[in-house]
């Protein structure tokens, strides 16, 4: 954004760099969708025309440049002003699950081939519209959101762009999202997050991943996964961007009922950064700062790696001046469970209207004809089972069971009162704990080889999301920051931090602090280290 | 092959069951008989009203909320289903819910949240049906049924809830379908979504009904309370009200305790006369399954008026699971004191409250203050007679519109047509009519005079009344103290003369002979007679010739 400002690039040069980028990409990540070269309906997926439009969003995001050049001679506007211009002309990548008007969205799906909205979501509504920024693709994701290494796509699994030993995942299910920021294609993506799926791809990728407060953002236009625990999140490079692209896409939507009125922190941060008032050193940032250290999180899978990143950071943040309070949190090792009984359940009710009648093309598997030659009931059985795929029906079996009237009690009822308990922590630990902020590793450990995924049973794979799905069960803040690469294998380690509800500019100024000293190497102060072992 | 063959168990109890039947049928003739003697068993009746509220958007869209559109053009990407649309409450459909149950007596909830309720049907886009199932909008409450509290006391029928919904759409059977769409099977159905969507409230009664005419005229009080307060036209026709009712039966000992026999729904009445019919088919079913030694299977059934018996929709295996779970789209909706204070103070009037006006202040009879208050626009065009009617009296405006005006307006309308006095022309406004009936009570015209002229405002005769009473009845009813005096004595005179016979008879006592006389005045001078001054000049020349 500073190199648009001071003229040496324009948005066009962007836009032109991030097609290359694009093309390349279909032979290295996948991180995004693309058009089946031999399909006949390549022209009613509308990406050509989404890139027509880029081309001509950057070609008006660089006029306007020109004309405020011209105006007030790069003397600093106001505040608002600045923000304002922040991502004019800034190229950005969506995931396949927000609607784009005119470009095919399936979220992953063969039950949704084809199918093109009428309307933008909100968030990327306020993007394009609002602030200037570019569009220049959607990407690929796990079904309906549904898996946590990017593989369970008809579009085919997104590879890991940090990895250098063959294939890895790149986590799931924002995996296009976190490719497409970390091979450099897009300036930022959004995605979604509804038990970790920013933050663990994140996490893998090495870039930032924002899981905003449930309601900070608009889920409008967002294909729901589980309604309760979907948000809308943010992929970037920095805590900076990550801030920019939070303060831009907040706020109230009338057509959004659960969503909540803008925070003015976020947007005076996001106004730090982008005015460089962020960038004066300071020698303790966090100072004053209370970081809990919840023990719970110190699971026998994580490994010692990705233990030694938490261990180094918590130092690391008391060096910065922090006070670090160990925390407790009893009710965590119920939030893995509790998730994949609730996700399943609303996933079931999510995904009842696919009934391939309205939208969705499954003629590959079901001919109109016969679809429409037999009765309601068979007809969307037989489109159902050939639209979704296996972990998608998993889900939506595991959810009917646990929402019948049999087992409601015993399951979902359930759930739901443990949802209670995983909340009355986090309340507990800001609240009478009086901590400001959480630490905790973003994941268990580095990407793993996809090879390995595909021989581990779903319930093990669910697994990596125990670092994860507390935050989303009790719907507050949290945010993954790449801290080092593995001294193994080189793959990105990542920590993360968790706010109370609507602070996320506490995660965010934290968060920021961190990652400068990340940037400087955390070897000073972590040479008298003696690793502790679990 | 577990699964086989314990569906094949299942469908032998069914078959054994359905023997059990007919057999009960060859026996009920006698323990029918001895029942209905000794009237051993009591109809429960409970009912189940879907109305849809007089908004203009749906409840969740801001598509136009219509009935009668060409199919699938009042249809918003929610109401279709589309995915990342979010609903969005219509604040228009709470007020009218609220306003609802206040005038139910209802406790509207400060807290209240919406349910999904699973099914799929293709009129179901979204799998599943936005409701209140666990918290609904209010509970409680009582609407009162009939007016004939006077006599009787008063009659009410609990409520256990009223709670707001979205509507499904409209599928049907087409024959006819084929060319575009790839179907030439005559069996494909056809789905509309204008009504997908559409507001709803559903108000749930206590099983406190004994027959199917206590149901029914639940209905219509139901009916006449959404008029009223503008929540509904809750026509039936129309299908913005819909009926479910719960049949059971059981002895009365066991109905005063409270201890009912099992029950079945029967789904979609869509008119009174059909709810009076099914509840009395379904509870003599009943009755035979009960007589025989049988058990009454809980299922939901749907009445055919064709052959007026009621049919198995689903049994007690196949009764849907709905898996409820809250609707994670919209918060829970909290209402203030001051919300519902707003709406509470401007309440209208409600049918009973006019009922009491009527009849107790105006003294109105029932029958045609009943008449009067069926339609808001009825009474509203009383109240306006009312205003500008002089002289008169309440209960002869009221029996003028109950027995003359409905009675045209109705004729005008066509059978069809249940709203009378919603259309009557604008010659016959509320106002003229009020200012005629003036005329009456103060002697201008007779009675039968006002009858001719109204008939002339309902062919929209807009000229003025004077104008249109002297074209009539040649300018209005003759007057003893004027001109007209003599003529009127004269035509008494001449009858007194000519009537000898009927004249003898009256003097040896048959007074009632005194009608015919009159009649014969009234005939010689076109009704234009007063009949009670024309009876007492006949009196006077009568006694003359005594004399």
């Amino acid at each position: 954004a500073r190199a648009l400002d001071s003229g040496a690039l324009t948005s066009g040069d962007l836009v032109a760099h991030a097609r290359r980028r694009v093309d390349v990409d279909a032979l290295t990540s996948n991180a995004f969708t693309r058009d089946d070269k031999d399909a006949s309906t390549t022209a009613s997926t509308g990406r050509q025309s989404m890139w027509h439009r880029a081309v001509r969003d950057a070609r008006a995001s660089d006029a306007r440049r020109r004309a405020s050049d011209g105006g007030d001679a790069g003397a600093s506007a106001s505040g608002g002003g600045e923000l304002a211009s922040a991502l004019d002309g800034v190229p950005f990548a969506v995931k396949e699950n927000l609607c784009v008007a005119g470009v095919e969205t399936t979220c992953g799906s063969a039950m949704l081939r084809g199918h093109v909205p009428v309307y933008d979501a909100t968030a990327v509504r306020l993007l394009r519209d609002r602030s200037g920024a570019v569009l220049i693709g959607t990407t690929n994701m796990d079904e309906f959101g549904m898996g946590s290494s990017g593989t369970t796509s008809t579009r085919g699994a997104t590879l890991n762009p940090t990895s250098s030993d063959g294939a890895r995942t790149a986590g799931g299910s924002s995996a296009g999202s976190a490719a497409a920021v970390a091979n450099g294609s897009a300036f930022f993506a959004l995605g979604s997050d509804t038990g970790g799926s920013v933050r663990l791809p994140a996490a893998y990728c090495g870039v930032v991943g924002l899981k905003p407060t449930y309601g900070r953002v608009s889920r409008f236009g967002l294909i729901a996964y589980c309604s309760s625990l979907d948000t809308v999140g943010v992929l970037a490079r920095t805590v900076g961007d990550a801030a920019v692209v939070l303060a831009a896409m907040q706020g109230e939507d009338e057509l959004d009922a659960t969503s909540v009125e803008r925070c003015a922190d976020v947007d005076a941060f996001a106004r730090d950064v982008v005015s460089g008032r962020m960038d004066a050193f300071d020698d303790a940032p966090l100072r004053g700062v209370r970081v809990g250290i919840p023990e719970e999180y110190a699971v026998r899978e994580l490994t010692q790696e990705a233990y030694d990143v938490w261990d180094d950071t918590a130092r690391v943040m008391q060096s910065l001046g922090a006070t670090i309070v160990p925390t407790r949190m009893p009710h965590t090792a119920r939030a893995l469970a509790c998730y994949y009984v609730l996700a399943p359940a609303e996933a079931s009710s999510n995904l009842a209207r696919y009934d391939a009648a309205r939208y969705g093309d499954v003629t590959h598997a079901v001919s109109r004809e016969a679809y429409l030659s037999q009765e309601y009931q068979s007809a969307v059985t037989s489109a159902r089972s050939a639209g979704f795929g296996d972990e998608v029906r998993r889900r939506v079996l595991v959810g009917t069971f646990a929402l019948s009237s049999q087992r409601a009690a015993e399951y979902f009822i359930r759930a739901q009162k443990v949802r209670r308990l995983v909340a009355q922590d986090f309340t507990d630990a800001f609240t009478t704990q009086g901590v400001d902020v959480l630490l905790t590793p973003s994941a268990i450990g580095t990407a793993p080889k996809i090879a390995d995924v595909a021989a581990t049973r779903p319930e093990r794979a669910y697994a990596t999301d125990v670092m994860t799905t507390p935050a989303s069960l009790a719907g507050v803040p949290a945010m993954s920051v790449p801290i080092r690469r593995s001294r193994t294998s080189g793959l990105p380690l990542g920590v993360q931090l968790i706010a109370p509800r609507f602070r996320e500019s506490t995660l965010l100024r934290v968060g920021y602090a961190i990652e400068q000293r990340a940037a400087r190497g955390y070897s000073t102060t972590t040479t008298t280290t003696t690793t502790t072992t679990t | 092959s577990m699964i086989v063959s314990h569906r094949r168990a299942i469908y032998i109890c069914h078959s054994m069951l359905a023997h059990r039947c007919v057999r009960a049928r060859v026996t009920h003739v006698y323990a029918a008989r001895a029942l209905s003697s000794s009237s051993a068993y009591e109809t429960v009746v409970g009912v189940e009203i879907h109305t849809r509220l007089a908004t203009r958007s749906k409840l969740f869209s801001g598509a136009p909320s219509t009935y009668g559109a060409p199919p699938n053009t009042a249809v918003a990407a929610f109401d279709a289903a589309h995915p990342g649309t979010l609903p969005v409450l219509n604040a228009t459909a709470v007020a009218l819910a609220i306003k609802l149950a206040l005038a139910l007596e209802s406790q509207v909830q400060s807290r209240s949240s919406f349910d999904r309720k699973h099914y799929f049907y293709a009129d179901l886009p979204h799998g599943y049906q936005i409701t209140q199932q666990r918290e609904p909008i209010s509970l409680g409450g009582r609407v009162r049924i009939g007016y004939d509290d006077a006599e009787s006391g008063a009659r009410y029928v609990g409520i256990e809830r009223v709670q707001i919904e979205m509507d499904t759409g409209k599928s049907s059977r087409a024959t006819d379908v084929g060319g575009s769409s790839g179907v030439s099977g005559t069996n494909a159905t056809r789905v509309d979504l204008n009504r997908a969507g559409q507001a709803l409230v559903e108000i749930v009664s206590a099983p406190d009904m004994r027959s199917g005419e206590d149901a029914s005229a639940m209905v219509e009080a139901m009916q006449r309370m959404l008029r009223y307060l503008n929540v509904s036209d809750a026509n039936m026709e129309e299908g913005s009200l819909r009926c479910d009712v719960n049949v059971s039966v059981c002895t009365s000992e066991d109905a005063k305790l409270g201890k009912f026999g099992e029950r079945v729904e029967i789904k979609n009445l869509n008119s009174l006369r059909s709810i009076v019919r099914a509840v009395k088919y379904e509870a003599k079913r009943h009755v035979e399954v009960l007589s025989a030694g049988g058990t009454v299977e809980r299922q939901t059934r749907t009445f055919d008026t064709n052959t007026g018996k009621t049919v198995v929709l689903r049994s007690k295996e196949s009764l849907l699971d709905y898996r409820f779970t809250p609707e994670p789209d919209l918060p829970p909706l909290v209402l203030t004191t001051a919300d519902v204070e707003a709406i509470s103070n401007r309440m209208p009037e409600l049918p009973a409250a006019a009922f009491e006006r009527l009849t107790k202040t105006l003294g109105v009879s029932a029958s045609a203050a009943t008449t009067i208050l069926a339609f808001p626009t009825s009474l509203k065009y009383f109240d306006v007679a009312m205003e500008n009617c002089g002289e008169a009296k309440g209960v002869d405006v009221a029996n003028f519109i109950a027995n003359e005006i409905v009675g045209a307006a109705r004729k005008d309308g066509g059978a069809t047509f249940k709203d009378p006095l919603s259309r009557v022309p604008r010659a016959a406004s509320a106002m003229r009519v009020g200012q005629l009936l003036s005329r009456v009570a103060h002697g201008d015209i007779s009675g039968r005079m006002a009858k001719k002229v109204l008939e002339a405002l309902m062919n929209s005769d807009e000229r003025s009344l004077s104008e249109i009473i002297y074209d009539v009845c040649g300018g209005g009813q003759m007057s003893s103290d004027g001109g007209a005096d003599n003529s009127l004595r004269e035509i008494c005179t001449a009858v007194v003369s000519e009537m000898t016979q009927e004249v003898k008879l009256f003097r040896s006592g048959k007074t009632k002979l005194m009608g015919a006389l009159v009649g014969e005045v009234m005939k010689r001078t076109n009704g234009r007679a007063n009949p009670k001054e024309a009876s007492a000049l006949l009196t006077e020349c009568i006694d003359a010739v005594d004399n």
